[in-house]
């Protein structure tokens, strides 16, 4: 059983790596999109194999299933010009360089000292255990706070967004609901005879 | 920043919803109609030039195949034309029988119409009761004509025979039981004229089904209340006819304002719509079936008083019965000259309309005193009404375009004529 | 030795789901016929039953072709990801108490969601990589449709689930005995029944596909068992559907005199019967109309009804 575990664990590992590098690296935006949800679906099965289910399944409800879709939703709306997006390259890549420098320094700092091995592993999960409750339970008392700035930052981002993308439309022809299902039979139709008066 | 570029759409000619061959090239900015430019002509047959070619009895077939859907409409157009030219006048019978024949075409055409609207506008179901309705009033075109479609059952100087006495029965087959036989032909045991009464007695209870479906219904009306609303001065600027004309509210109705046939002696109203929207044109249409069937059982109680003729006796223009033919020589000249060289027309131009169920349907015949027509000139309904599709759908969205397309009543056969 | 009888009975039921999805199709023109007055299909075995298989055969034997202007491997994923997404959900429900492959997983609820969420990608790639402008349209409404529509399903589920306190399909099953869980979520029940059925696309909501003004939409460009595998992700998503409205809100396998696994199986066809009743009767709204409606009847609603049923559960306590 073990082993099945560890198999499954370098498998889904290897799969998210690769398609982690393949999001970077696809011509195609369209493809980038999709490499990152695969890389989604491999993380949230790795939750899986730790015993997280309500993390993994949460991942792919959120990213998998709203985050991506607006993502990929955008990309292929958009007509990219890969010449076009290509053209400074060349011009930007010192930039560009520099700065994945600084990145990856700044990851080997954090790894360096971080308390990676010295944290002594979780003890064995009781049979009974359930970690939608447990999550529940730590959310709303000890993190209440941040969660709930959390919460209104994202509000915040939501009205922002609306408020800049929405285009009022003037040449539209719109329909109020309330009225057109208010319209009566009576007050539309009238029936007329069209004769003349009887000579 | 990307610029937001509008979408060209090419709506038909094969497209479930572009109601035979129209192609609808749509400039879309997301779903929104910014342009909507119907293209014609996918069924062009020539007809106007075909009739120069042939006899006055034989273009009359021709007509059929303009407004398919309301076949002898057209055809009373086109024999009212050539009447007005040889200057005859029809018997009152046939009169009769043309009324009827009109109105039970009109019923024909709004059927179909509602039922493709409905469909159009995703109530399937409406359409199956249609067709249920719809057979039973092509069986009584092919009592009278032996067609279901084509019928041309008009003649000019009357119509081509008399009512027959025996309504078609169902005959028995291995597929249908003999309970489901008796059923079918439960109201067949009579006349013609009876079955068309029985019809115009159930007829009422089909409509109100129906309405039922469809006329208070929330989804209904949020598709088509205030779509492609038409004002008055426009429907009339853009040369709107018929039930697209009286939903805009002009009271204008060639059974009234110009009578023919014996629409002068019938009591009917005309509805009339107010907005001017696709729920107007749904409500008109809706209420002049049941006018329609008024109409049609009042000329099946004066048919049933008033045996006479059908037909003119001017052997000139109507064949001589066939059992005359059998004894004398001049009626057999007759025939054979009306059936090879045709009617002579004298010369002259006339335009004759009639209210078809689509809106006015027009003839403009030029006669240079020789058996064929020198130029006949059609006037489709249907034509003006699709030629205002830009300025009905602009700004509107893609279903809306089926909608106020489907509420047009397009047919192409008299559009591409 | 078990593994392999597991194996074995897994593709029983995926076999025996397959058939219910043929099996409704023909079925539904079958009730189509009789609401509106027509006979449907009645020739191929008794009552017609026969035409399901000729469809099948029929779809299997077409010609595999694959557009030249269609992005080729995303063309060929996207009804494979719609009929699995359908078919996986069906590993969580449960028939009856223990009649089931996952029925008592902590978390089967999520699990059908996160699948409807992956049924998006089905539908809005087989759009896409089609190529076609059609097709495009067909996916950008299905994929509106289907985020919008989740969110109220999503929060009447949370009603549900606050009041049984489980995110167990068993464990929610359990929850509506003897009570069915509608009289206590009245609301929520029909909150669940019409994002139900925007969710599976069903005719009064089938916009993304909506004949008359798309041809077929996201699958206009499908044919053959590509097509077949979206027709038979609808049907399956149809049973998914009305199996979880039957067991969340209808009291599941509760009844009387017969065994629960056939109550749960009445109910049910009773719920896909009037699925079958709606589409006959009502018209299509329109696409805005339908994204209004969403947001903002719906998910207010959706709302409202989770913030009663909190203040009721705080009040009165949970079942």
């Amino acid at each position: 059983m073990m082993l099945t575990t560890t198999i499954l664990f370098y498998v889904f590992s290897a799969i998210l790596l690769v398609s982690a590098l393949l999001v970077i690296t696809a011509r195609n935006p369209v493809y980038s999109a999709l490499y990152l949800v695969l890389a989604f679906f491999n993380a949230a099965a790795l939750f899986l194999l730790l015993g997280a289910e309500f993390l993994g399944l949460i991942l792919i409800l959120v990213y998998v299933g709203a985050v991506m879709v607006l993502f990929l939703f955008v990309v292929m709306m958009l007509d990219i010009n890969l010449e076009r997006l290509k053209e400074g390259f060349l011009r930007y890549l010192p930039l560009g360089l520099a700065i994945a420098i600084v990145g990856v320094l700044e990851m080997v700092a954090v790894f360096w000292t971080a308390p990676i091995g010295r944290v002594p592993a979780p003890g064995p999960i009781p049979a009974n255990a359930d970690n939608t409750r447990a999550l529940g339970e730590l959310l709303y008392t000890h993190y209440l706070y941040p969660f709930e700035i959390a919460a209104v930052i994202l509000l915040v981002a939501i009205i922002a967004a609306i408020a800049l993308t929405l285009r009022r439309r003037p040449d539209t022809k719109s329909q109020a609901v309330g009225k057109q299902v208010a319209v009566a039979v009576r007050e539309r139709l009238r029936m007329v005879d069209l004769r003349g008066p009887k000579p | 920043m990307p610029e937001i570029s509008n979408f060209t759409m090419n709506f038909g000619p094969q497209h479930p919803s572009a109601h035979g061959v129209l192609r609808l090239v749509l400039e879309l900015d997301g779903e929104v109609i910014e342009r909507a430019d119907p293209h014609i002509g996918l069924l062009h047959r020539a007809t106007e030039k075909l009739a120069e070619h042939k006899t006055f009895l034989q273009n009359l077939p021709y007509m059929d195949r303009l407004d398919y859907v309301s076949m002898m409409c057209n055809e009373h157009a086109y024999c009212r034309a050539v009447e007005g030219l040889l200057g005859i006048e029809i018997p009152q019978r046939a009169q009769y029988i043309r009324t009827l024949f009109d109105e039970i075409t009109r019923v024909l055409n709004h059927l179909l119409w509602l039922g493709a609207y409905a469909l159009d506008v995703g109530a399937m179901s409406v359409f199956l009761y249609c067709f249920r309705e719809r057979e039973d009033l092509m069986d009584v075109y092919e009592a009278v004509s032996g067609a279901r479609m084509h019928a041309a059952y008009y003649r000019p100087g009357g119509v081509y025979r008399d009512l027959p006495a025996q309504m078609p029965q169902y005959e028995a087959s291995p597929y249908r039981d003999a309970k489901r036989l008796e059923e079918l032909n439960a109201n067949r045991g009579g006349s013609v004229l009876d079955f068309i009464e029985d019809f115009t007695r159930r007829f009422p209870g089909y409509v109100d089904e129906y309405e039922t479906l469809l006329t208070d219904n929330r989804i209904w009306k949020q598709r088509t209340v205030g779509i492609g609303v038409v004002a008055p001065e426009r429907a009339i600027a853009l040369g709107f006819t018929g039930p697209m004309l009286r939903a805009s509210g002009v009271a204008w109705d060639l059974r009234r304002t110009q009578p023919y046939a014996a629409y002068a002696d019938l009591d009917f109203e005309i509805p009339l719509g107010k907005e001017g929207d696709c729920y107007d044109r749904y409500l008109v249409r809706v209420a002049e079936m049941r006018e329609s069937n008024k109409i049609i059982a009042q000329c099946v109680d004066w048919l049933r008083k008033n045996p006479g003729p059908v037909m003119v006796d001017d052997y000139k223009v109507a064949p001589p019965p066939r059992e005359e033919m059998k004894t004398s020589m001049e009626a057999l000249i007759h025939h054979f000259k009306l059936f090879s060289e045709g009617m002579i027309v004298p010369a002259g131009e006339i335009y004759a309309a009639v209210e078809a169920p689509k809106g006015e349907f027009g003839i403009y015949l030029l006669s240079d005193g020789a058996n064929k027509p020198y130029r006949m000139k059609i006037r489709a309904p249907g034509f003006s009404h699709l030629a205002a599709m830009d300025e009905m759908a602009k700004g509107h969205m893609i279903a809306d375009v089926v909608a106020i397309l489907a509420t047009m009543d397009i047919v192409f056969g008299e559009i591409d004529r | 030795m078990l593994f392999f009888a597991q194996i074995v009975a897994m593709f029983v039921t995926l076999l025996v789901l397959l058939g219910i999805a043929g099996f409704l199709v023909f079925a539904e023109r079958r009730v189509l016929g009789l609401l509106q007055n027509r006979l449907g299909p009645n020739r191929l075995g008794p009552l017609g039953v026969g035409q399901a298989l000729a469809d099948a055969l029929k779809l299997l034997c077409k010609e595999d072709f694959v557009p030249p202007f269609a992005s080729g491997l995303l063309y060929r994923t996207a009804p494979i990801l719609v009929a699995f997404s359908a078919l996986a959900g069906f590993a969580v429900l449960p028939l009856a108490p223990g009649i089931s492959w996952a029925g008592d997983w902590e978390i089967g609820l999520l699990l059908i969601l996160a699948l409807s969420s992956l049924h998006v990608y089905g539908v809005f790639l087989g759009g896409w990589s089609s190529n076609n402008k059609f097709a495009l349209y067909g996916a950008i409404r299905a994929v509106a449709q289907l985020i919008s529509y989740e969110l109220p399903m999503g929060l009447a589920l949370l009603a549900l689930v606050l009041l049984a306190g489980s995110l167990a399909l068993q464990g929610l099953g359990a929850a509506g005995q003897p009570v069915p869980l509608i009289v206590y979520q009245p609301l929520g029940f029909l909150i669940f029944f019409i994002a139900g059925i925007a969710e599976t696309q069903r005719l009064p909501f089938d916009l993304a596909e909506a004949e008359s003004e798309l041809v077929a939409g996201y699958h206009t460009e499908y044919g053959g068992m590509r097509f077949g595998y979206f027709f038979l992700g609808e049907y399956l998503g149809l049973v998914l559907i009305a199996a979880l409205i039957s067991l969340l809100y209808l009291g599941a396998w509760s009844g009387p005199w017969l065994p629960g696994w056939l109550w749960m199986l009445l109910k049910t066809g009773f719920v896909i019967g009037i699925f079958f009743w709606l589409r006959a009767s009502l018209p299509r709204p329109r696409y805005d109309q339908l994204l209004h409606w969403g947001w903002n009847a719906l998910l207010p609603l959706a709302i409202l009804n989770l913030l009663l049923t909190a203040i009721a559960a705080a009040l009165w306590g949970t079942l």
